[in-house]
């Protein structure tokens, strides 16, 4: 059972790391969560027992309606050589209540 | 509260667009030229005795099977009114100007409790705001009909629709799927038929407003690979990205319906090394819409909660998850943005919004756990009276976690070990 479930966290916890843009060649990356598995699967059962991280996500559960939208968009410079397919700050779906 | 009632010209409790101002005559309390439009909410059934319009009989009672009230005698059955529609608390958001509120919102005062005068035999009967009783010497049940301004009473409330059996159910199904690391005396004491049904105090919101988002968003324009020696001077390819970088701002008018609050100290406690009060949380939202007139037959078998935070104390909160809803809208707007929108500034511009209270039902499975050091911590299982979502917090047994946690962590040091001298 505990393999199982092992293989389990490691494959949720490799989504976490490839989302975020490990880049070091995928062998030591997976050596890094073997070697964490302990702590992540103790995490994980933690949050699936006691759901400390659950909310109600009004943000996306209420109901709203959007009308007479203006968008004023300026271009104002250019950025080469970025190492990160993401923007750095981006945070248009993050959620400041809690 | 949704936008398919426009409210009619020129009928009476219709958002009044410009001043705001009028308070429902004989509203006591706040009143000055800016305050809010209160609508009474209050029935016009001041006599504290609610009869079967069949038998006479003052006792009536939910049926949550089909979400009418019952009279405990003759078994008569009647639906009661539509809350919003009936105080016309439904008209267009985007109509919406000033602050308009249910005159159940009003300002809580400390001392709940009411004294009643029963009107069968002339006893007087002190009542626990929002309960009924029983009257002792006549045995007629008096009813808090009557919405005394100390914001025990709420504008509406939204009957339980899903059974006791139904939630018991759900309970037992939420923790049969988390019992092997479960907390030994929990497991023990567990029994999902003490689940008990609540009425918990909201704050229902509608508001009409303008946003306005600045920030920083980038566009890519090309992805290439590119040769990086390392210290040693080996080299190896990477990826690389050039972007255009834009001011971005977005305005829209912005109508959230039924945004819902907790609107009791306690419940907005959402510290959980104390209490699982965000599962309570986690279970919204609640079809509001179908709530009915309080009346306080709904409440017979089930408890209650009481408000015991106003319209002012709740706003600053509100406001920040309408800004909140407007930046989760205003991603819709940014696609062209591929590599992201970096937001700087969140303002709005509230042109009205409408206040209601409401009772919203709920089934509570609760735990509590004392820790060998002597604090305490809570823990629910609750369940929608609605929906029927169901989300909870089961105690945990860590040395039991933790042994297999130490397993599960030597099977992955040996994979790790085998990976790195394969590699
Ligand atoms: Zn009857
Ligand atoms: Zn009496």
């Amino acid at each position: 059972m505990t393999g199982v479930v092992a293989l389990d966290v490691l494959a949720a916890a490799g989504d976490v790391l490839a989302s975020a843009g490990g880049g070091e060649g995928d062998g030591r990356g997976l050596v890094l969560l073997l070697l964490l598995a302990g702590p992540l699967f103790a995490g994980w059962q933690h949050l699936r027992y006691r759901n400390t991280d659950k909310r109600h996500h009004h943000e996306s559960e209420t109901r709203s309606q959007m009308q007479d939208v203006q968008a004023d968009d300026t271009l104002t410079g250019r950025r080469t050589g970025l190492k990160s397919a993401r923007m750095q700050g981006a945070n248009s779906r993050k959620v400041t209540t809690r | 509260m949704s936008d398919v009632h426009a409210p009619q010209a020129g009928a009476e409790g219709t958002p009044d667009p410009g001043t705001g101002a009028t308070p429902a005559p004989g509203f006591p309390g706040v009143e000055p030229p800016d305050g809010p439009r209160v609508v009474s909410t209050e029935g016009d059934r001041g006599d504290g005795i609610v009869r079967c319009e069949r038998c006479g009989a003052s006792d009536a009672s939910l049926n949550v099977a089909t979400g009418m009230l019952r009279c405990n005698f003759c078994r008569h059955e009647w639906r009661t009114e539509n809350a919003l529609a009936s105080f016309d608390l439904d008209g267009a958001i985007g109509d919406l100007r000033g602050v308009v509120v249910g005159s159940g919102t009003a300002a809580v005062t400390a001392d709940p409790a009411v004294t009643l005068k029963c009107t069968a035999c002339g006893a007087e009967v002190v009542i626990e705001a929002g309960v009924q009783a029983r009257c002792h010497w006549c045995r007629n049940t008096l009813s808090l009909t009557e919405q005394v301004p100390n914001g025990a009473v709420p504008d509406m409330v939204l009957p339980f629709s899903v059974t006791k059996a139904d939630a018991v159910t759900r309970v037992a199904e939420f923790v049969g799927k988390r019992k092997f690391f479960a907390h030994r005396q929990f497991k023990a004491e567990f029994s999902p038929e003490n689940v008990l049904g609540v009425y918990l105090p909201y704050m229902v919101v509608d508001v009409n407003t303008r946003a306005r988002l600045t920030g920083e968003g980038e566009h890519q324009t090309r992805s290439y690979t590119v040769q990086v020696r390392n210290a040693k001077g080996e080299t190896h390819s990477e990826r690389r990205y050039d972007a255009d970088v834009y001011d971005v701002r977005r305005t829209f008018d912005l109508h959230v319906d039924d945004l819902t609050v907790e609107s009791s100290t306690e419940r907005l406690d959402r510290d959980t090394s104390r209490t699982s009060n965000n599962v309570i949380n986690t279970i919204l939202p609640f079809d509001v819409e179908n709530s009915v007139r309080y009346d306080p037959r709904y409440l017979q078998g089930f408890t209650s909660e009481r408000r015991d935070v106003d319209v002012d104390g709740l706003r600053g909160a509100v406001h920040q998850q309408v800004r909140d809803i407007a930046r989760w809208r205003a991603d819709e707007t940014i696609g062209f943005y591929d590599r992201g929108v970096r937001w700087d500034t969140t303002d709005l511009d509230v042109q009205g919004e409408r206040w209601v209270s409401a009772y919203l039902p709920v089934w509570l499975y609760s735990y509590l756990q004392t820790r060998k050091d002597g604090s305490t911590l809570l823990h629910y299982v609750a369940v929608n009276g609605r929906t029927g979502e169901t989300m909870g917090s089961v105690p945990l047994n860590w040395p039991r976690l933790l042994a297999v946690s130490a397993v599960v962590e030597a099977v992955g040091a040996v994979a790790a070990a085998v990976l790195w001298v394969l590699s």
